[in-house]
């Protein structure tokens, strides 16, 4: 890693140089027989993070040509608070609550193309001949809908991404308020993330060549990054074809 | 036939007694293996008026969790005192995000040559412009040197999510490095 003379640079800088920690240094036998001398609650299993769902995708622009939005839920609760930056596979009552909540988005979208879970949400998308309608449904937040349509171009080649919805701005309802991003990978592409305008890295679900992520808030996407098994390539959001 | 449990003193049963004895004797191997690092590691992220907290909560947290047979014990540690950490700053009313420390006057290179000394100025100054999170992308690889899963294990991402966010890192760290370059090359032919 520090094989750079930068990194070798910045290894040099480190604040904790100097630091002295001897674990056979009274203070710190002192902590340890009082550590060990605390009471051990009874065992319970540490819980471990899902894997991640796949992700993938690239960069830009389908013109926004319809936003609609159903609010069909209940309101006032405080929105997204199981939200991750990592998607899991849906389980199979989230599945059902988004097929039964979402069919006037399929109605509107067309095939089922991607769908992932974060948290306690599902985000489906659906697309058929130049649109897309996504449709985003939880257990404390409203069930809503957003359409897009435009043309939908196929990635050019296997290490290609299209960006159909870069994630521009935010769709919902009051504090429901999300931003998300879809587009379509070639067979390559193993990995896309997302980082919006505040920081916040969202790792997208990747999905028979399709791509999604979302997160709360109005932060548009800034950057996309596509992994494949041989590049790490980032492009801003707004670009909309990939090298 | 079963042998019967006898009491000890703490209240165990022998049997349960000797698994606390075996508990005990794998978290002070794991305490004496890593109580440098992890004290460093809560160095460069912490004020150095709750080191010492954070590091004994740290141990205290993970005595209560402590698995006899564990595994990848460092990264486990420096997971926790991420934790604690941000929940003293909040206890303190510092709502912010934990700042990476940097030793502004690092010591020459050996050969004290100008251009290194130029570097280590610049990449201070570079890594200081740097968000919070690419900071700490960079001081994992860097100064706690963790493998690619060890880092993801830390910052609670995959092991593809974290070369990612390397990877824009050290673009980042590149490019505010170039910034700082031709700043100081204007500031010299000004003066």
């Amino acid at each position: 890693m520090n094989d750079s003379p930068v990194l070798q640079a910045l290894a040099a800088t480190d604040p904790a140089r100097d630091v002295v920690a001897d674990p056979d240094s009274l203070p710190a036998r002192a902590l340890l027989a009082r550590t060990v001398a605390q009471p051990v609650p009874e065992p319970r299993p540490v819980p471990r993070r899902r894997p991640a769902a796949v992700a993938a995708a690239g960069a830009a622009a389908v013109a926004l040509v319809f936003v609609g939005v159903a609010v069909l839920g209940p309101s006032g609760t405080v929105a997204y608070a199981t939200w991750e930056a990592t998607p899991v596979a849906a389980t199979a009552s989230a599945l059902a609550t988004a097929e039964t909540q979402c069919a006037p988005a399929a109605a509107e979208g067309g095939t089922e193309r991607v769908l992932e879970q974060r948290g306690s949400y599902v985000l489906a998308v659906y697309a058929d001949d130049g649109r897309i309608a996504q449709c985003l449904t939880g257990s404390d937040v409203p069930t809503a809908g957003t359409a897009t349509t435009g043309a939908l171009p196929a990635p050019a080649g296997p290490d290609d991404v299209v960006v159909y919805d870069a994630g521009a701005q935010a769709w919902g309802a009051g504090d429901g308020e999300v931003v998300s991003v879809v587009g379509a990978v070639g067979d390559a592409v193993t990995e896309v993330s997302i980082e919006n305008e505040a920081g916040l890295v969202v790792e997208a679900t990747v999905q028979d060549g399709w791509f999604t992520a979302w997160w709360p808030g109005t932060s548009p996407a800034d950057s996309i990054t596509v992994v494949t098994d041989s590049t790490v390539v980032t492009v801003p959001a707004e670009q909309t074809t990939m090298e | 036939m079963p042998v019967p449990a006898t009491q000890g003193e703490q209240g165990y049963t022998d049997r349960e007694g000797q698994a606390m004895g075996d508990r005990e004797e794998r978290f002070s191997e794991a305490f004496r293996a890593h109580y440098g690092e992890l004290t460093r590691f809560v160095a460069r992220r912490a004020p150095s008026r709750i080191v010492d907290d954070v590091v004994a909560d740290t141990f205290a947290t993970a005595w209560r969790r402590f698995d006899p047979e564990p595994t990848h014990v460092r990264p486990w540690l420096f997971a926790i005192a991420y934790n604690v950490m941000r929940t003293q700053l909040r206890g303190l009313g510092r709502w912010e995000s934990l700042q990476i420390r940097m030793d502004a006057e690092p010591p020459l290179p050996p050969s004290d040559l100008a251009d290194e000394v130029a570097l280590r100025t610049d990449v201070v100054e570079a890594f200081g412009r740097l968000r919070a999170a690419d900071q700490e992308v960079l001081s994992l690889a860097v100064w706690e040197e963790l493998e690619t899963a060890e880092a993801a294990q830390v910052l609670g991402c995959s092991s593809r999510a974290y070369l990612v966010r390397l990877h824009r890192a050290r673009r980042r760290l590149s490019t505010m490095l170039a910034a700082t370059t031709r700043r100081a090359d204007v500031q010299g032919a000004r003066s």
